[in-house]
Protein backbone atom coordinates (compact mmCIF):
# COMPACT_ATOMS: atom_id res chain seq x y z
CA UNK A 1 0.00 0.00 0.00
CA UNK A 2 2.42 2.24 1.05
CA UNK A 3 4.19 1.49 -2.37
CA UNK A 4 1.47 2.28 -3.89
CA UNK A 5 1.16 5.69 -2.27
CA UNK A 6 4.31 6.42 -2.94
CA UNK A 7 3.75 5.79 -6.75
CA UNK A 8 1.17 8.41 -6.36
CA UNK A 9 -1.89 6.25 -7.36
CA UNK A 10 -3.58 6.45 -4.55
CA UNK A 11 -3.23 10.62 -4.77
CA UNK A 12 -4.61 10.30 -8.07
CA UNK A 13 -7.37 8.21 -6.42
CA UNK A 14 -8.07 10.81 -4.17
CA UNK A 15 -7.87 14.00 -6.04
CA UNK A 16 -10.52 12.29 -8.40
CA UNK A 17 -12.94 11.15 -5.74
CA UNK A 18 -12.44 14.99 -4.19
CA UNK A 19 -13.07 17.04 -7.42
CA UNK A 20 -15.09 14.81 -9.59
CA UNK A 21 -18.18 15.95 -8.04
CA UNK A 22 -20.95 16.00 -10.90
CA UNK A 23 -24.21 17.07 -8.38
CA UNK A 24 -21.78 19.53 -6.40
CA UNK A 25 -20.24 21.21 -9.54
CA UNK A 26 -24.12 21.07 -11.32
CA UNK A 27 -25.41 22.56 -7.94
CA UNK A 28 -22.87 25.52 -7.86
CA UNK A 29 -22.68 26.21 -11.35
CA UNK A 30 -26.65 26.47 -11.88
CA UNK A 31 -27.88 29.77 -13.69
CA UNK A 32 -30.33 29.72 -10.81
CA UNK A 33 -27.53 28.88 -7.87
CA UNK A 34 -25.17 31.71 -8.97
CA UNK A 35 -28.69 34.05 -8.96
CA UNK A 36 -28.84 33.12 -5.43
CA UNK A 37 -25.04 33.51 -4.66
CA UNK A 38 -25.42 36.86 -6.31
CA UNK A 39 -28.20 37.68 -4.60
CA UNK A 40 -26.30 36.73 -1.07
CA UNK A 41 -23.35 38.72 -1.81
CA UNK A 42 -25.43 41.80 -2.22
CA UNK A 43 -27.83 41.26 0.46
CA UNK A 44 -24.39 40.98 3.02
CA UNK A 45 -22.80 43.93 0.59
CA UNK A 46 -26.20 46.23 1.62
CA UNK A 47 -26.11 44.26 5.26
CA UNK A 48 -22.75 45.23 6.26
CA UNK A 49 -23.21 49.16 4.50
CA UNK A 50 -26.31 49.15 6.96
CA UNK A 51 -24.04 48.43 10.01
CA UNK A 52 -21.49 51.19 8.82
CA UNK A 53 -24.62 53.85 8.52
CA UNK A 54 -25.96 52.41 12.02
CA UNK A 55 -22.72 52.94 13.44
CA UNK A 56 -22.04 56.27 12.10
CA UNK A 57 -25.85 57.06 13.29
CA UNK A 58 -25.69 55.88 16.83
CA UNK A 59 -22.26 57.65 17.09
CA UNK A 60 -23.92 61.01 16.00
CA UNK A 61 -26.81 60.56 18.15
CA UNK A 62 -24.68 60.17 21.47
CA UNK A 63 -22.66 63.23 20.22
CA UNK A 64 -25.38 65.18 19.31
CA UNK A 65 -26.74 64.50 23.07
CA UNK A 66 -23.71 65.43 24.75
CA UNK A 67 -23.78 69.01 22.76
CA UNK A 68 -27.50 69.14 24.06
CA UNK A 69 -26.18 68.60 27.44
CA UNK A 70 -23.87 71.25 27.57
CA UNK A 71 -26.26 73.72 25.83
CA UNK A 72 -26.73 77.08 28.07
CA UNK A 73 -25.65 77.28 31.12
CA UNK A 74 -23.67 73.85 32.03
CA UNK A 75 -22.54 72.89 35.38
CA UNK A 76 -19.72 70.81 35.78
CA UNK A 77 -22.06 67.63 36.56
CA UNK A 78 -23.42 68.47 32.24
CA UNK A 79 -19.91 69.16 31.32
CA UNK A 80 -18.35 65.82 33.12
CA UNK A 81 -21.34 63.62 31.23
CA UNK A 82 -20.72 64.82 28.26
CA UNK A 83 -16.97 64.63 28.15
CA UNK A 84 -17.88 61.02 29.39
CA UNK A 85 -19.82 60.18 26.29
CA UNK A 86 -17.34 62.07 23.41
CA UNK A 87 -14.56 60.27 24.96
CA UNK A 88 -16.54 56.94 25.09
CA UNK A 89 -18.00 57.51 21.51
CA UNK A 90 -14.40 58.17 20.13
CA UNK A 91 -13.29 55.38 21.31
CA UNK A 92 -15.91 53.21 20.53
CA UNK A 93 -15.57 54.19 16.41
CA UNK A 94 -11.92 53.97 16.27
CA UNK A 95 -11.99 50.56 17.85
CA UNK A 96 -14.66 49.62 14.96
CA UNK A 97 -12.46 50.95 12.26
CA UNK A 98 -9.59 49.48 13.46
CA UNK A 99 -10.89 45.27 13.75
CA UNK A 100 -12.75 46.21 10.47
CA UNK A 101 -10.41 47.61 8.19
CA UNK A 102 -9.60 44.66 6.34
CA UNK A 103 -12.19 43.19 6.79
CA UNK A 104 -14.27 45.28 4.97
CA UNK A 105 -11.85 44.89 1.45
CA UNK A 106 -10.37 41.67 2.11
CA UNK A 107 -6.54 41.93 0.27
CA UNK A 108 -6.28 38.65 -0.87
CA UNK A 109 -2.61 38.61 1.21
CA UNK A 110 -0.92 35.04 1.79
CA UNK A 111 -1.65 32.79 4.73
CA UNK A 112 1.69 34.00 6.50
CA UNK A 113 1.01 38.06 5.74
CA UNK A 114 -2.88 37.31 6.63
CA UNK A 115 -1.59 35.58 9.93
CA UNK A 116 0.24 38.53 10.81
CA UNK A 117 -2.02 40.54 9.88
CA UNK A 118 -4.21 39.00 12.37
CA UNK A 119 -1.68 38.53 15.32
CA UNK A 120 -1.24 42.46 15.21
CA UNK A 121 -5.17 43.05 14.75
CA UNK A 122 -5.75 40.87 18.33
CA UNK A 123 -2.49 42.65 19.60
CA UNK A 124 -4.57 46.26 19.15
CA UNK A 125 -7.48 44.87 20.70
CA UNK A 126 -6.12 43.28 23.90
CA UNK A 127 -3.65 47.05 23.87
CA UNK A 128 -7.21 48.26 23.57
CA UNK A 129 -8.79 46.12 26.33
CA UNK A 130 -5.89 47.33 28.47
CA UNK A 131 -6.63 50.84 28.40
CA UNK A 132 -10.18 50.29 28.72
CA UNK A 133 -9.48 48.81 32.41
CA UNK A 134 -7.39 52.13 32.89
CA UNK A 135 -9.98 54.08 31.59
CA UNK A 136 -12.58 51.76 33.84
CA UNK A 137 -10.14 52.48 36.66
CA UNK A 138 -9.78 56.31 36.01
CA UNK A 139 -13.67 56.55 36.00
CA UNK A 140 -14.21 54.78 39.36
CA UNK A 141 -11.19 56.94 40.54
CA UNK A 142 -13.12 60.11 39.58
CA UNK A 143 -17.14 59.17 40.48
CA UNK A 144 -16.05 57.63 43.99
CA UNK A 145 -15.59 60.56 45.55
CA UNK A 146 -17.57 62.66 42.83
CA UNK A 147 -20.06 60.65 43.84
CA UNK A 148 -19.85 61.33 47.68
CA UNK A 149 -19.19 65.23 46.81
CA UNK A 150 -22.58 65.26 45.39
CA UNK A 151 -24.48 63.62 47.65
CA UNK A 152 -22.65 65.51 50.70
CA UNK A 153 -23.69 68.77 49.09
CA UNK A 154 -27.71 67.79 49.37
CA UNK A 155 -29.54 69.20 52.14
CA UNK A 156 -28.96 67.02 54.96
CA UNK A 157 -32.72 65.02 55.11
CA UNK A 158 -32.55 63.84 51.76
CA UNK A 159 -29.42 62.33 52.50
CA UNK A 160 -30.28 58.88 53.29
CA UNK A 161 -29.05 55.49 53.07
CA UNK A 162 -31.18 54.72 49.58
CA UNK A 163 -29.09 57.84 48.09
CA UNK A 164 -25.86 55.93 48.93
CA UNK A 165 -26.51 52.49 48.06
CA UNK A 166 -28.41 54.09 45.04
CA UNK A 167 -25.76 56.19 43.89
CA UNK A 168 -22.65 53.66 44.72
CA UNK A 169 -24.52 50.33 43.94
CA UNK A 170 -25.04 51.52 40.54
CA UNK A 171 -21.74 52.48 40.09
CA UNK A 172 -20.50 49.43 41.48
CA UNK A 173 -23.27 47.28 38.82
CA UNK A 174 -22.22 49.55 35.93
CA UNK A 175 -18.09 48.61 37.12
CA UNK A 176 -18.52 44.82 37.14
CA UNK A 177 -20.61 44.90 33.91
CA UNK A 178 -17.61 46.35 32.18
CA UNK A 179 -15.54 44.71 33.63
CA UNK A 180 -16.68 41.34 33.06
CA UNK A 181 -17.44 41.71 28.99
CA UNK A 182 -13.97 43.18 29.15
CA UNK A 183 -12.64 40.10 30.89
CA UNK A 184 -14.75 37.81 28.84
CA UNK A 185 -13.18 39.79 25.47
CA UNK A 186 -9.76 39.29 26.77
CA UNK A 187 -9.60 35.79 26.88
CA UNK A 188 -11.50 35.23 23.71
CA UNK A 189 -9.22 37.46 21.98
CA UNK A 190 -6.05 35.17 23.90
CA UNK A 191 -7.51 32.05 22.71
CA UNK A 192 -7.45 33.62 18.77
CA UNK A 193 -4.02 35.15 19.81
CA UNK A 194 -2.63 30.95 20.67
CA UNK A 195 -4.39 29.89 17.98
CA UNK A 196 -2.45 32.14 15.22
CA UNK A 197 0.49 31.52 17.29
CA UNK A 198 0.30 27.69 16.59
CA UNK A 199 -0.38 29.06 12.83
CA UNK A 200 2.38 31.23 12.76
CA UNK A 201 4.48 28.35 14.16
CA UNK A 202 3.76 25.73 11.85
CA UNK A 203 4.44 28.38 8.71
CA UNK A 204 7.88 28.72 10.32
CA UNK A 205 7.58 32.40 11.60
CA UNK A 206 8.32 31.87 15.50
CA UNK B 1 -18.17 54.68 -17.66
CA UNK B 2 -19.01 53.65 -14.19
CA UNK B 3 -22.01 51.45 -15.01
CA UNK B 4 -19.41 49.77 -18.00
CA UNK B 5 -16.91 49.30 -14.64
CA UNK B 6 -19.84 47.52 -12.78
CA UNK B 7 -21.21 45.10 -15.45
CA UNK B 8 -17.29 44.18 -16.34
CA UNK B 9 -16.66 43.84 -12.37
CA UNK B 10 -20.31 41.51 -12.69
CA UNK B 11 -19.00 39.46 -15.40
CA UNK B 12 -15.42 38.99 -14.19
CA UNK B 13 -17.01 37.84 -10.81
CA UNK B 14 -19.63 35.39 -12.62
CA UNK B 15 -17.01 33.85 -14.52
CA UNK B 16 -14.95 33.08 -11.27
CA UNK B 17 -17.77 31.98 -9.78
CA UNK B 18 -18.23 29.20 -12.93
CA UNK B 19 -14.91 28.41 -12.94
CA UNK B 20 -14.05 28.21 -9.16
CA UNK B 21 -17.07 28.23 -7.47
CA UNK B 22 -17.18 23.95 -6.51
CA UNK B 23 -13.47 24.62 -5.49
CA UNK B 24 -14.60 27.68 -3.05
CA UNK B 25 -17.47 25.15 -1.90
CA UNK B 26 -15.05 22.70 -1.22
CA UNK B 27 -12.70 24.97 0.76
CA UNK B 28 -16.05 26.11 2.88
CA UNK B 29 -16.34 22.09 3.78
CA UNK B 30 -12.39 21.84 4.66
CA UNK B 31 -13.02 24.75 7.38
CA UNK B 32 -16.45 23.92 8.76
CA UNK B 33 -17.99 20.08 9.51
CA UNK B 34 -22.11 21.29 10.04
CA UNK B 35 -24.22 21.42 6.99
CA UNK B 36 -26.04 24.73 7.63
CA UNK B 37 -22.41 26.64 8.78
CA UNK B 38 -20.74 25.41 5.19
CA UNK B 39 -23.79 27.49 3.87
CA UNK B 40 -22.60 30.55 5.72
CA UNK B 41 -18.88 29.95 5.04
CA UNK B 42 -19.57 29.79 1.53
CA UNK B 43 -21.32 33.01 1.69
CA UNK B 44 -18.93 34.61 3.31
CA UNK B 45 -16.23 33.46 0.86
CA UNK B 46 -18.34 34.78 -1.62
CA UNK B 47 -18.27 37.81 -0.65
CA UNK B 48 -14.72 38.33 0.48
CA UNK B 49 -14.00 37.83 -3.35
CA UNK B 50 -16.94 40.62 -4.70
CA UNK B 51 -15.06 42.61 -2.35
CA UNK B 52 -11.68 41.69 -2.77
CA UNK B 53 -11.80 41.78 -6.73
CA UNK B 54 -11.42 45.59 -7.19
CA UNK B 55 -8.17 45.58 -5.17
CA UNK B 56 -6.34 42.82 -7.95
CA UNK B 57 -3.52 43.99 -9.94
CA UNK B 58 -2.49 40.82 -11.10
CA UNK B 59 0.25 40.42 -8.87
CA UNK B 60 -0.23 36.83 -8.87
CA UNK B 61 -2.79 34.89 -11.00
CA UNK B 62 -6.50 35.66 -10.05
CA UNK B 63 -6.80 31.82 -9.72
CA UNK B 64 -4.08 31.76 -6.65
CA UNK B 65 -5.42 35.40 -5.55
CA UNK B 66 -9.29 33.70 -5.42
CA UNK B 67 -7.85 30.41 -3.59
CA UNK B 68 -6.02 33.23 -1.04
CA UNK B 69 -8.97 35.26 -0.05
CA UNK B 70 -11.18 31.78 -0.10
CA UNK B 71 -8.28 29.89 2.69
CA UNK B 72 -7.98 33.02 4.89
CA UNK B 73 -11.37 33.70 5.25
CA UNK B 74 -11.62 29.86 6.30
CA UNK B 75 -8.90 30.20 8.91
CA UNK B 76 -10.68 33.08 10.13
CA UNK B 77 -14.11 31.34 10.56
CA UNK B 78 -12.23 28.39 12.16
CA UNK B 79 -11.34 30.88 14.77
CA UNK B 80 -14.02 32.88 15.34
CA UNK B 81 -16.14 29.61 15.74
CA UNK B 82 -14.05 27.19 17.26
CA UNK B 83 -15.01 23.36 15.80
CA UNK B 84 -16.93 20.88 17.39
CA UNK B 85 -14.71 18.35 19.52
CA UNK B 86 -13.63 15.54 16.79
CA UNK B 87 -16.01 12.34 17.14
CA UNK B 88 -13.78 9.50 17.01
CA UNK B 89 -16.55 7.51 15.59
CA UNK B 90 -16.98 9.93 12.68
CA UNK B 91 -14.06 8.15 10.57
CA UNK B 92 -14.75 4.75 11.79
CA UNK B 93 -18.51 5.79 10.65
CA UNK B 94 -17.71 6.09 7.70
CA UNK B 95 -15.81 3.24 7.32
CA UNK B 96 -17.81 0.84 8.53
CA UNK B 97 -20.71 2.07 5.96
CA UNK B 98 -21.59 -0.88 3.11
CA UNK B 99 -20.31 -0.20 -0.04
CA UNK B 100 -22.38 0.89 -2.45
CA UNK B 101 -23.05 -1.11 -5.78
CA UNK B 102 -23.55 2.44 -7.47
CA UNK B 103 -20.55 4.27 -8.85
CA UNK B 104 -21.00 8.26 -7.63
CA UNK B 105 -22.59 6.95 -4.31
CA UNK B 106 -19.36 4.94 -3.63
CA UNK B 107 -16.95 7.75 -4.81
CA UNK B 108 -19.10 10.37 -2.61
CA UNK B 109 -18.43 8.07 0.15
CA UNK B 110 -14.74 8.23 -0.60
CA UNK B 111 -15.16 11.86 -0.77
CA UNK B 112 -16.68 11.62 2.48
CA UNK B 113 -14.05 9.99 4.22
CA UNK B 114 -11.35 11.82 3.03
CA UNK B 115 -12.68 15.17 3.68
CA UNK B 116 -13.11 14.03 7.29
CA UNK B 117 -9.64 13.05 7.41
CA UNK B 118 -8.67 16.32 6.24
CA UNK B 119 -10.40 18.31 8.75
CA UNK B 120 -8.51 16.21 11.20
CA UNK B 121 -5.23 17.88 10.24
CA UNK B 122 -3.51 20.97 11.84
CA UNK B 123 -3.76 24.32 9.64
CA UNK B 124 -1.59 24.29 7.42
CA UNK B 125 -1.22 20.29 6.31
CA UNK B 126 -4.76 20.99 5.68
CA UNK B 127 -4.47 23.78 3.44
CA UNK B 128 -1.60 21.90 1.34
CA UNK B 129 -3.63 19.19 0.96
CA UNK B 130 -6.76 20.87 -0.26
CA UNK B 131 -5.12 23.12 -2.80
CA UNK B 132 -2.97 20.11 -4.01
CA UNK B 133 -6.03 18.01 -4.19
CA UNK B 134 -7.39 21.06 -6.51
CA UNK B 135 -4.81 20.51 -8.90
CA UNK B 136 -2.81 23.84 -7.93
CA UNK B 137 0.95 23.42 -8.32
CA UNK B 138 3.95 23.72 -5.94
CA UNK B 139 4.49 26.84 -6.67
CA UNK B 140 0.79 28.45 -6.56
CA UNK B 141 0.62 26.84 -3.07
CA UNK B 142 3.61 28.48 -2.22
CA UNK B 143 2.50 31.92 -3.61
CA UNK B 144 -0.91 30.79 -1.36
CA UNK B 145 0.91 30.20 1.50
CA UNK B 146 3.66 32.52 1.67
CA UNK B 147 6.29 29.96 2.07
CA UNK B 148 9.10 28.49 -0.61
CA UNK B 149 8.15 25.76 -2.79
CA UNK B 150 10.57 23.25 -1.11
CA UNK B 151 8.46 23.76 1.84
CA UNK B 152 5.82 23.08 -0.03
CA UNK B 153 6.45 20.13 -0.72
CA UNK B 154 8.12 18.66 2.88
CA UNK B 155 4.54 19.95 3.86
CA UNK B 156 2.85 18.40 1.14
CA UNK B 157 4.57 14.95 1.77
CA UNK B 158 4.00 15.09 5.56
CA UNK B 159 0.36 16.06 5.42
CA UNK B 160 0.35 12.81 2.69
CA UNK B 161 1.98 10.77 5.03
CA UNK B 162 -0.78 12.29 7.89
CA UNK B 163 -3.75 11.70 5.92
CA UNK B 164 -2.88 7.94 5.01
CA UNK B 165 -2.61 7.07 9.08
CA UNK B 166 -5.67 8.76 9.38
CA UNK B 167 -7.80 7.03 6.59
CA UNK B 168 -5.94 3.82 7.05
CA UNK B 169 -5.07 3.01 10.84
CA UNK B 170 -1.95 0.79 11.54
CA UNK B 171 -3.25 -2.82 11.91
CA UNK B 172 -6.33 -2.48 10.89
CA UNK B 173 -5.58 -3.17 6.99
CA UNK B 174 -7.82 0.13 6.10
CA UNK B 175 -10.27 0.50 3.82
CA UNK B 176 -8.88 3.40 1.39
CA UNK B 177 -10.43 6.33 0.06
Amino acid sequence: MKDRIENGEQWNRWTTAWSDDQHLDEAVRSPRRREEILRGVRRQTALMAAGAVAQVVIAAGFTAFGVLLVRGEPGPLEWVTALAIWTFVAIALSAAATGERRLWRPAGETTRDFVQLCRRRLSNRLRNLRWGLYLLALEVAFFVPWIWWVIRSRPPETVTWQAWAGSYGFLVLLVGAFAVAIAALRRRTLDRLRALETLARELGDL
Amino acid sequence: MQGSDAEASAERYDRILHLLGPALWRVARVYEADAGRQEDLFQEICLAVWKALPGFRGEASERTFVFRIAHNRGLSHSWSRPPAPADPRELDELTDRAPDPEEESLRSQQRDHLLAAIRRLPPVPRQVVTLSLEGLSHREIAEILGISENNVAVRLSRARTALRDLLMPPGDGGVEA
